[in-house]
Formats: structure tokens, sequence, C-alpha cells
């Protein structure tokens, strides 16, 4: 149950990321919609993590929410089109997902 | 100073607030101490807005990742400068290879933020090569 909750919560940090991008792009009223599912995505993503790490060790817990944010919130890019997946791309974006999850496990 | 390095600035300097506010929520206990709560509250805030500005000039997928990245990065560097953290190679290995990485992301050309045009190849002598 706690490693449901924290993989869904790690699934509202590219949710969060991509309303923020939204409310960025748009103007006006417009960026209500967005603006709110930020806000209610972040919580969230937070709360979430907190409560499977009652059960799951810090370090672990946030390696693998950190995983799978960063792996969706590219997804979400590239699907899009706001981000074009070149090699270079890809490599660095792993990069950054394996020393982060590498700091955590370690510590 | 171009719109896009402008960009990166304010995205480095999220990424540092984010480990302001990842430390004062650890010290907040939960949100009982008074000083770490709000602290917490501002820079959370400030770096969020922040990374929210920076995305409409860097890809998305690329800022998420340099913010939590850095994040990160300095959240442990920080501990283990303080001594809360002991010393280890590895944890001084990953944290320089995410700087690594970030640098290399934003060394890669800028990419437009919607697919190329088509008119934009019309001229392409290979496209329209008579038999």
């Amino acid at each position: 149950m706690s490693w449901l909750i924290l993989i869904l919560s790690g699934s509202m940090e590219a949710v969060w990321a991509a309303s923020l991008h939204r409310t960025f792009q748009a103007s006006g009223r417009r960026r209500v919609p967005p603006a709110l599912l930020f806000l209610v995505s972040v919580l969230a993503s937070m709360g979430g993590l907190a409560i499977a790490m009652q059960s799951i060790p810090t370090g672990t817990a946030y390696a693998v929410w950190v995983g799978v944010g960063v792996v969706l919130t590219s997804t979400y890019a590239i699907l899009t089109r706001a981000e074009r997946p070149t090699t270079a791309r890809l490599l660095l974006l792993t990069g950054i997902a394996a020393c982060v999850v590498g700091l955590k496990v370690v510590a | 100073m171009t719109k896009r390095s402008a960009a990166w600035l304010l995205l480095l300097a999220s990424a540092v607030l984010e480990a302001v506010w990842a430390t004062a929520l650890g010290q907040s206990e939960g949100f009982t101490q008074l000083l770490p709560t709000m602290v917490f509250a501002v820079t959370a805030t400030l770096s969020m807005t922040g990374l929210g500005l920076a995305i409409r000039s860097i890809p998305l997928g690329t800022a998420y990742a340099v913010w939590v990245g850095i994040g990160a990065a300095l959240t442990v560097g920080w501990a283990m400068a303080a001594g809360v953290e002991p010393f280890s190679l590895l944890k001084v290995l990953f944290i320089a290879g995410i700087v690594g990485c970030a640098a290399g992301l934003k060394s890669l050309p800028a990419v437009a933020t919607s697919p190329p045009d088509r008119s934009d190849r019309s001229d392409r002598s290979d496209t329209k090569v008579p038999a």
C-alpha cells in the first residue's frame, strides 16, 4: 500500500510540473484551471511522499519518488512535443535521475 | 545577457531555494516549529514561481530534472559540509554527476517549443526533385 501511494505521489510530480507549465503559458482567466490543478497535485505529491516515508526508509522513498517524477515529466514533455528527444538529451536526463537515485540510496 | 541565459540563472536560483525549503521542511518537525515553517512557505513559493518562469524558455523535462537534481545535490552537499551526514566519496561522485549532466543539458542547442513547420522544408532541394 505504501508503495502504491509512493508511486502515485511520484506521478503527481509530473502532473504539477505539467500544470505549472500550462499556468505560465496561459494568460488571464485561463490561468485559473491549471493553477488549481498545480496546487492540488503539488500538495498530493508531498503529502503522499510524507505518508509513504512512514513505512519506507526516507532515502529509498525519495529516490523512487524523484525517479518516477523525472521519467514521467520528460515523457509528457516529449509526447506533447515541448521537448525533442535527442540521444544526448535522453542520456543526460537519465544521468541526472540515476545520480539523484544513487545519492539518496547511499545516504 | 540573452533571455535563455537569464532563464538558466533563474532555474539555478530556484534549485538553491529548493534545497533551502527541503532543509527547512526537515527542521519544521511536521510544521510545529514556527521559524522553519515560515522559511519553508516563503522559499517553496519562490522556488516554484522561479521554475514556472524558467520553463517558458527551457524545455519542461530538462528544467524539472535540473531543478530536482541541483536541489538534491545541494541538500546532501550542505548536510555533509555541516557534518549532519557523514562524508562519502560516492556521494561526491553522484553530486558531480548531477552537475555534469545539468551543464551538458544547458550546452544542448535550444529547441523550438513547437514541432518544425513543414513549410520550413519546402525549399530543400531533396524534397521536390523532378523525375
